[in-house]
């Protein structure tokens, strides 16, 4: 029996032929956004390499999911396409099991699918033969596929490592090992051997457990038609009219709420709140040099521009070190945007520069940067440096007009968003003037000449 | 082939349906599958598969098979595969796309993608044997409010578009203002029956001279506030006027544009197409204006009005004879332009 | 916070605002009666993102998808949908977790298909014709 494979259901996708005799023809593609323009096209090549016709298979053997939605979509659609052609019996393979089906025996597949927000589709498994899981032959189900936070499933796979003798080793496969590499190392303290590492990382020492840990290497680490098609062959397969995609949907204790309403967090201030109005696009803004007693009007809307806002004591801090800070504020006199630049052996660093969201947009960001860098232009600083989100595109692009150049990056720098931060620099002595009035002294030397 | 003649498969998977067809010699209908009309007892003979909107991938062998065995015909005896492959749900589409491409993979036969407005409008094809090109095609819908000019099979322009809301969705909204239910187009038109349509002046929006575009949304707001302010001021309200009056705003411009468009452009014949074409002041609207201007007035069956696969079966066939064919690498395209082809 | 908007215009200013905050994978969720303008803030969210193509209103096609600005933007609306399982059927869950910005109206409708943390703004009428009270916060 020549057995079709079709995997649509993670990033790449692939077809495969498996002959009679085990051989293995597999073409995936590297291109995700193309699943369905370029399936039809490998399959068609992939039998070319097999040396087959679709008229020679005998069985279709589609990953049914969990997984990608259009991934899935598109691989059973074009399953159930060429079997009802064909006249076919269709094998949907599901996707976490599948990982086990050829696993040697005493070892603990645990198959982890990023489910996004911290969670995973996964499941675990033994090769085990008389037993059976999910449809799929000489399998044994360990712990049930599901929906589960990464850390917990890691936890539950070692719980039953540890309880089963026959276990051996524990390989993790699929795109959940990447995307949840910490949580799963955390847990398995690997590669450590200190007795301090070992408690901190709780129960799963490494110099305690009774079978190894591994991740399944890259080139089989993830879905493919080849490990479907050695699945789909341990399967009953059926009328395609029966197959159902696997899509381990939200269970009922997901759902939070009951009848359409969208949960709510509960705003900090009180419930009675006052409706405030979109401040007059021609209102005028008077930006000062600030003081100590600033610093708890900075604070306030620094928490509220940002997830983790400076405390007050911080600001007392910078406003009464080697400073230069200015406060943006409005017609009623309340201070709507910040910024300010640190002088540490004769450097400047530029601290962050807030404005109150309803008055983006209207050039008070530069206008402080402005007056901060000519602050440091009548110090005589000429190498000032600043650090920006690298995703904050506005901010950097207004950097730039002032001559800031990135220099270096640090990775994961801001930890609550995972996000790098890009270290920009403005050095020597070129004008600390805005970009018009550079341009303005350009021309007036120009005249000069 | 099949008794001489050319067969055609025809797919359709771009929202709401599920639908397939089979047409002989492009516009002879011999199967119209559509997955929410479908009488699941007399062609599965017992045992009830789930189908629901948009459940495609579910649907789409059950329609396929469906449409093969009503046209008594085998996958072996259809010559050209037609499918719907913009605009519409991604996730819709892909379905459509997918199982066409396999079945024209499998019984090597060609495949042409269709674009779903195109596909509306040669449902006239199908019922008016005696119409061709060149013509005026007025496609109105939920999600669509079109002008096209059709010159010949394959060579459209589209002349006007809805700039907002489409005529259907501004009926189905007023329908859920005045407390109608769903689908509302179909209860506005009932209720306008027996309401005033020259009581309430609802503005109509012609937009600048000469455009065939449309705007509904202003005349929606227009309503939902007059409905507000007199609900607020506890006076009672006649809905049955409100109607009456509303519809009359969006038809009369629909059939106005219409007909300008068809005069602008030496067209003697004009078909309509598209879910709302079935809206009785519409149709009575445009008749009286063709009639009036020495103008052939076309329109299908409500059954070949809403999303079907007939019309996809029908459009591919023109675009094949004239030489388009599409290959295996054809691509579900959810935001696709009505190009002149 | 609660907003009072004016106006269009005032409706206008808030959205180009709004959109220069927008990253890639966030979802702004909008609730409001059938009038209250739900589709007049999603255009002007557009225009801020740069989106040079026509806004029109996505209620029969459920999602819109629009790549003439800085980033994807995917207009929902799910007026039309029973619930959040019918999301799931067009695959639409996952443009939330995409390349783009999503902007859901009617996004109650789906509520446990929203991901935790998104943009919540409740448009209600004001006191006064075209004016509307934005209620804006973040859901759980």
């Amino acid at each position: 029996m020549i057995i079709l494979g079709i995997d649509t259901t993670g990033e790449l996708s692939s077809s495969a032929v498996l002959t009679e005799d085990g051989k293995i023809y597999e073409r995936h593609s590297d291109d995700r956004m193309n699943h369905l323009r370029d399936l039809i096209p490998m399959i068609r090549d992939t039998l070319g390499d097999a040396g087959v016709s679709l008229g020679d298979i005998g069985t279709i053997a589609v990953s049914a999911g969990p997984g990608s939605f259009t991934g899935i979509r598109i691989g059973m659609a074009t399953a159930k396409g060429l079997a009802l052609a064909q006249g076919l019996p269709l094998a949907g393979v599901p996707v976490l099991p599948g990982f086990a089906a050829g696993s040697p025996e005493g070892t603990l597949v645990c198959s982890m699918l990023d489910a996004r927000r911290g969670r995973v589709y996964a499941g675990a498994y033994t090769s085990a033969e008389g037993a059976e899981a999910e449809g799929i032959r000489g399998i044994r189900e360990i712990i049930p596929q599901g929906i589960y936070p990464a850390g917990e499933f890691v936890e539950k796979c070692l719980g039953m490592a540890a309880d089963l003798s026959e276990i051996k080793s524990v390989e993790f496969f699929g795109n959940g090992v990447d995307r949840y590499s910490e949580e799963i190392a955390s847990r398995l303290a690997l590669g450590q051997a200190d007795d301090d590492k070992a408690e901190e990382y709780g129960d799963y020492a490494a110099r305690k457990r009774s079978y190894t840990v591994s991740f399944a290497p890259p080139e089989r680490r993830y879905q493919s038609a080849a490990q479907t098609a050695l699945a789909g062959r341990d399967m009953e397969p059926c009328h395609y009219s029966r197959v159902e995609a696997v899509y381990l949907g939200r269970t009922e204790a997901e759902k939070k709420l009951e009848a359409h309403e969208l949960g709510v967090k509960k705003s900090k201030k009180a419930e009675e709140e006052e409706i405030m109005e979109l401040p007059p696009e021609d209102e005028k803004i008077t930006y000062r040099r600030a003081t100590a007693e600033d610093a708890a009007a900075f604070a306030e809307l620094d928490g509220a521009c940002f997830a983790k806002g400076w405390s007050e004591n911080s600001f007392t801090d910078e406003l009464e070190a080697d400073s230069c800070f200015v406060a943006a504020e409005n017609e009623a006199g309340r201070v709507i945007g910040y910024g300010g630049v640190t002088y540490v052996a004769g450097e400047g660093e530029i601290n962050r520069i807030a404005v109150d969201r309803m008055y983006r947009m209207r050039g008070i960001a530069g206008n402080i940067l402005k007056i901060c860098m000519e602050d440091a232009g009548n110090r005589g600083v000429t190498d000032i440096t600043l650090e920006v989100r690298e995703s904050n595109r506005s901010a950097i692009v207004l950097y730039k007009s002032f001559g800031f150049e990135v220099e270096g990056r640090r990775k994961n720098y801001y930890r609550e968003t995972k996000e790098n931060a890009l270290i920009m620099w403005k050095r020597g002595s070129g004008d600390s003037d805005s970009p018009a009035e550079q341009a303005g002294s350009e021309k007036g030397k120009a005249g000069e000449e | 082939m099949k008794d001489g003649k050319f067969l055609t498969l025809g797919i359709e998977s771009s929202c709401d349906e599920t639908a397939a067809s089979v047409t002989a010699d492009g516009r002879q209908v011999l199967s119209n599958i559509i997955s929410s009309q479908i009488d699941i007892h007399t062609l599965f003979g017992g045992v009830v598969p789930e189908i629901a909107s948009r459940k495609h991938l579910e649907n789409i062998d059950k329609v396929i098979n469906g449409a093969l065995e009503e046209a008594g015909v085998s996958l072996d005896d259809i010559d050209l595969i037609g499918v719907t492959h913009g605009p519409g749900l991604i996730g819709a589409l892909l379905v459509g796309v997918a199982a066409a491409k396999a079945l024209a993979f499998a019984g090597d036969i060609p495949i042409v993608g269709v674009h779903h407005l195109h596909g509306h409008i040669s449902a006239n094809y199908i019922a008016a044997p005696d119409l061709e090109p060149p013509f005026t095609a007025v496609v109105v819908s939920g999600g669509n409010t079109d002008i096209v000019d059709v010159r010949d099979y394959n060579d459209l322009e589209l002349l006007g578009a809805s700039r907002d809301d489409a005529a259907g969705e501004a009926m189905d909204k007023i329908a859920r203002v005045l407390g109608l239910g769903y689908p509302g187009g179909p209860k506005i038109d009932a209720l306008a029956k027996q309401g005033n349509m020259h009581a309430i002046d609802f503005k109509r929006v012609t937009l600048e001279k000469g455009s065939y575009d449309f705007s509904f949304s202003g005349v929606k707001t227009h309503v939902i506030n007059y409905v507000n302010t007199e609900r607020q001021a506890g006076n009672e309200l006649n809905n049955a006027d409100i109607a009456a009056s509303f519809q009359l705003s969006i038809m009369e411009v629909i059939a106005e544009k219409a007909v300008a468009a068809a005069k602008e452009y030496g067209r003697d014949k004009l078909a309509l197409a598209g879910g709302v074409a079935a809206n009785s002041l519409l149709r009575r609207l445009m008749e009286e204006a063709c009639r009036a201007n020495g103008i052939e007035f076309y329109r299908p069956e409500p059954v070949l009005c809403t999303d079907n696969a007939a019309m996809i079966s029908c459009a591919a066939y023109y675009k094949f004879k004239a030489g388009h064919v599409d290959g295996l690498d054809l691509d579900a395209k959810p935001v696709l332009d009505f190009d002149r082809f | 916070m609660k907003l009072r908007i004016k106006n269009e215009s005032e409706t206008r200013r808030f959205g180009l605002s709004l959109a220069q905050e927008l990253e890639p994978g966030d979802v702004v969720c909008l609730v409001g009666d059938l009038g209250t303008g739900k589709t007049a803030l999603t255009k002007a969210i557009a225009e801020g993102l740069g989106v040079t193509e026509n806004i029109i209103s996505p209620t029969f096609n459920i999602v819109k998808e629009y790549h003439s600005g800085r980033l994807p933007l995917y207009h929902f609306d799910v007026y039309r949908l029973g619930g959040p399982e019918e999301l799931y059927d067009i695959g639409a869950d996952e443009y939330f977790d995409g390349d783009g910005v999503c902007v859901v109206e009617w996004a109650d409708i789906v509520a446990e298909a929203i991901p935790e943390g998104s943009r919540l703004i409740r448009i209600q009428y004001g006191s006064v014709p075209d004016e509307r009270i934005y209620d804006i916060g973040e859901t759980e």
